[in-house]
């Protein structure tokens, strides 16, 4: 015991295993149909050396696993799977018959394929998997889920201490598809501070008037509303038509310009608070600039592998959550600045300090993507 | 959250932009990495023949059929089973040190489950959790344990010595000297030293700390184990490979393999020695003839580097067996393997920011030199230098050693004067 503790010590140099020798099974349930398909049903691929540790075929001890020696432990392995494996209905149980095993040999190994065929009222809205293989004796072992629906599949992975899958295909179909990008969306807006900038640099003026080259704070909320309105109606139009051409790849402008030039329209909207350019249009500065950003948001789009037969429906979540998202914050934002409008420390100070601190950001913003450039 | 945008972006292959935008993509990217594993998936069929042979089993397989399976399922009750469920453990932890395969630490954490979730649990047991939790990188509560067992016995050099690696793995360096030299007092001198050269080589006493530890093992006078000359004789052959003392690291590195060919760490470090020496066909002797190899991932990119030039079909069949190994690790949405990751890369050459990105991951958690140095590596190849001023700083502040090192940042040096001068110029 000793020198085994003693030769644990080098083990520290923890170096990196090759994933194939841990232990994997893999489920595929078919819900293409609307419900579970028909015949194909779900399948659950085991490989042949977990099958071997588990209950043990290779009955001649030779370390060769033959597909007799499989053939005859068939009774033993589906056993085994129908102790382990369990659906469930809200109500009831979902038991489940076995058909005819089959090889299928994966990059990491020969696996067994068995199909399984789920009870006929299998309620494929409202289902609970509890899945046990293995987990008693290999604590690293993985039950890898794929639930395959109309709109797309969706993978989970089991572990010994989550080893229950609620499946819930009307939810994890399309519904959670758009439901995932609108999300998506909402936090790009909100973790992205460059476009936060952005906008909220084009709001804090929107309760004021020029009037011979001073700030006047507007009497009433309608002239604010119908600034701000326009300020979010151009942006969203903007960025709305060039993230719809990039993420189709019509146009991809490349990435490293693209942050530059958002990070100078950080810049630019924060002067703009004191020096208002383009006549105090804000609005045109939202449309110009809202193209650059809407490019910004294809970049993360494209990271969020699209799925090919949703794409115009993931496009527009997105687009979706992006615009839910910056309203939220028009809505926090607005009525404070709205409320204060009168202060004489938010006309002499708040604007300027403003302006100072986002310009600073969208400068040093400038300054790291020109330090990406090659 | 800046983590996280490296991980996605080395997910997506793409370097992220701003803002932290990860959370919900760790689903969707666990999904292409499935789909993209049963794309590779050859169809179903039964065989028609009894006698064909579906698999063979492997070796560390045929090595626990031998060793363990013998004693059956733990039986009794009580005191009684739960030792049995030690021995199993130390067997397994055994039998994926001996094989090199991980499937076995997972059977060591399933046989030591009663005592995983308490905190009470006898000395041996903590010994073996922190080596598994450690094992999969839980480097905190790996020195948690590891701490309780300092607690109750502060003279166990096990645990002791096992921290000090750990410290030493996440760049920790002066807690890491603070418990070798504690060893000192528990442990023998070639032991303690051993600890404190691998520490001090790192930091700036590496040629004395070689001296001072060559000086100790040929010291006829005195006796020391079998274990501790292969440590000892591992350490020095690591020290020389830095300090750039070739014929010595050559010296070494061979008797080490003799005396432990079965271990990784050093499989690893004398591939990099003969690769960064040229010698491809000697690099890919070493682990063809491993079985250690054909079970480590970072191996298994160093084979495919040492193909490189040498053999292109074979090259090609060992990136597409790695690809897969990698879409197997993202399936698994945990523990991937981004050393791993970025070595592969930098030697396919084709994705160099992707490598990086990982290489900044990895380095997050490990601050070996190895480590260090596969950034610097992935930097140069990206061209991103003007990342590395936090990681020069981190060198430069710990006096972190190596000839390797050295020899990319005078490479750096020298663009950065370059540069400095075309903008005095302009």
């Amino acid at each position: 015991m000793s020198r085994l503790l003693f030769s644990l010590i080098i083990l520290i140099y923890s170096t990196q295993s090759w994933p194939h020798q841990l232990s994997d099974s893999y489920m595929v349930l078919d819900f293409t149909g609307g419900t579970i398909k028909e015949g194909a049903n779900a399948t659950l691929k085991v490989a042949i050396t977990d099958i071997e540790l588990a209950i043990g075929i290779d009955s001649n001890k030779d370390s060769a696993i033959t597909w007799g020696e499989i053939k005859n432990q068939e009774i033993a392995i589906n056993t085994y799977v129908s102790n382990r494996i369990r659906f469930k209905n809200p109500n009831e149980t979902c038991p489940f018959t076995i058909g005819t095993h089959s090889i299928e040999n994966l990059s990491s190994g020969a696996f067994l394929s068995i199909p399984l065929t789920l009870c006929p009222n299998v309620d494929s809205g409202n289902l609970e998997l509890s899945y046990q293989l293995l987990f008693d004796i290999d604590a690293s072992h993985r039950g890898i889920i794929q639930i395959m629906t109309s709109s797309g599949s969706t993978s989970r992975v089991l572990t010994p201490d989550n080893n229950t899958l609620n499946i819930n295909t009307r939810e994890s179909g399309i519904f959670k598809n758009i439901i995932d990008f609108i999300t998506q969306g909402i936090w790009h807006i909100w973790m992205g501070y460059d476009h936060l900038l952005f906008l909220i640099a084009l709001l804090i003026p929107s309760v004021f008037k020029r009037d011979n080259g001073e700030w006047v704070a507007h009497l009433t909320a309608k002239p604010v509303a119908v600034d701000v309105m326009k300020i979010v109606t151009a942006f969203t139009l903007a960025h709305s038509l060039t993230l719809s051409l990039a993420t189709l790849d019509i146009i991809t402008p490349p990435a490293v310009l693209v942050e530059t030039l958002i990070a100078l329209s950080v810049v630019i909207a924060g002067i703009n608070i004191i020096y208002p350019i383009l006549n105090n249009k804000r609005w045109l500065l939202a449309l110009m600039f809202g193209f650059i950003h809407g490019f910004g948001f294809a970049g993360v789009l494209g990271g969020l592998a699209l799925p090919s037969d949703g794409l115009i429906l993931s496009l527009l979540a997105f687009n979706v959550g992006v615009e839910l998202g910056q309203l939220a914050v028009v809505l926090t934002l607005l009525p404070m600045f709205y409320l204060s409008r009168y202060q004489n420390w938010y006309q002499n100070w708040g604007l300027k300090i403003s302006a100072i601190s986002i310009s600073s950001i969208g400068i040093a913003l400038v300054i790291t993507h020109l330090n990406a450039y090659p | 959250m800046k983590m996280m945008k490296h991980l996605l972006a080395c997910f997506n292959g793409v370097r992220s932009t701003s803002g932290g935008r990860g959370l919900f993509l760790f689903p969707l990217l666990g999904i292409a990495a499935m789909l993209i594993s049963i794309a590779t998936f050859a169809s179903p069929y039964v065989p028609k023949d009894d006698n064909l042979i579906i698999t063979t089993l492997p070796q560390s397989v045929i090595d626990y059929r031998r060793t363990l399976k013998k004693k059956g399922v733990p039986k009794q009750d009580g005191v009684l089973k739960l030792n049995s469920l030690i021995s199993s453990a130390t067997q397994y932890i055994r039998l994926a040190k001996e094989q090199g395969d991980a499937r076995w630490y997972g059977y060591a954490e399933a046989a030591l489950k009663p005592w995983w979730e308490t905190e009470k649990s006898p000395i041996i047991v903590k010994l073996m959790k922190a080596t598994l939790l450690q094992q999969r990188h839980d480097f905190a509560e790996a020195i948690s344990e590891l701490d309780d067992v300092i607690n109750a016995d502060s003279r166990n050099r096990i645990a002791i010595k096992m921290r000090a690696q750990i410290a030493l793995v996440q760049g920790r360096f002066k807690v890491a000297e603070q418990d070798c030299r504690s060893l000192l007092l528990v442990d023998s001198a070639l032991s303690s030293i051993d600890c404190l050269a691998q520490v001090q080589g790192m930091t700036g006493q590496a040629k004395v700390s070689f001296e001072r530890l060559t000086k100790l093992i040929n010291n006829k006078n005195l006796y020391f184990s079998d274990n501790e000359i292969e440590q000892a004789t591992i350490t020095l052959a690591v020290l020389a490979h830095r300090l750039g003392y070739s014929d010595q690291a050559q010296q070494y590195y061979s008797q080490a393999i003799q005396q432990t060919p079965n271990n990784s760490y050093l499989l690893i470090q004398t591939v990099d020695f003969l690769l960064e020496q040229d010698n491809a066909i000697d690099a890919i002797s070493l682990m063809t003839n491993s079985s250690i190899s054909q079970n480590n991932i970072e191996l298994q990119v160093s084979l495919m580097a040492a193909y490189d030039g040498t053999s292109p079909s074979k090259f090609n069949h060992q990136k597409v067996k790695l690809a897969n190994a990698f879409n197997d690790a993202r399936a698994r949405q945990e523990r991937f393997p981004f050393k791993a990751y970025a070595k592969y890369l930098l030697v396919l050459q084709t994705q160099p920011e992707s490598a990086l990105d990982a290489a900044f991951i990895n380095w997050k958690t490990q601050k070996s030199v190895d480590d260090t140095l596969l950034l610097l590596r992935a930097m140069e190849a990206s061209g991103k230098w003007h990342l590395a001023g936090n990681v020069l700083a981190w060198i430069d502040k710990h006096g972190i050693e190596d000839i390797r090192i050295s020899e990319i940042r005078q490479r750096f040096s020298k663009i950065t004067s370059i540069a400095s001068i075309g903008g005095r110029l302009k």
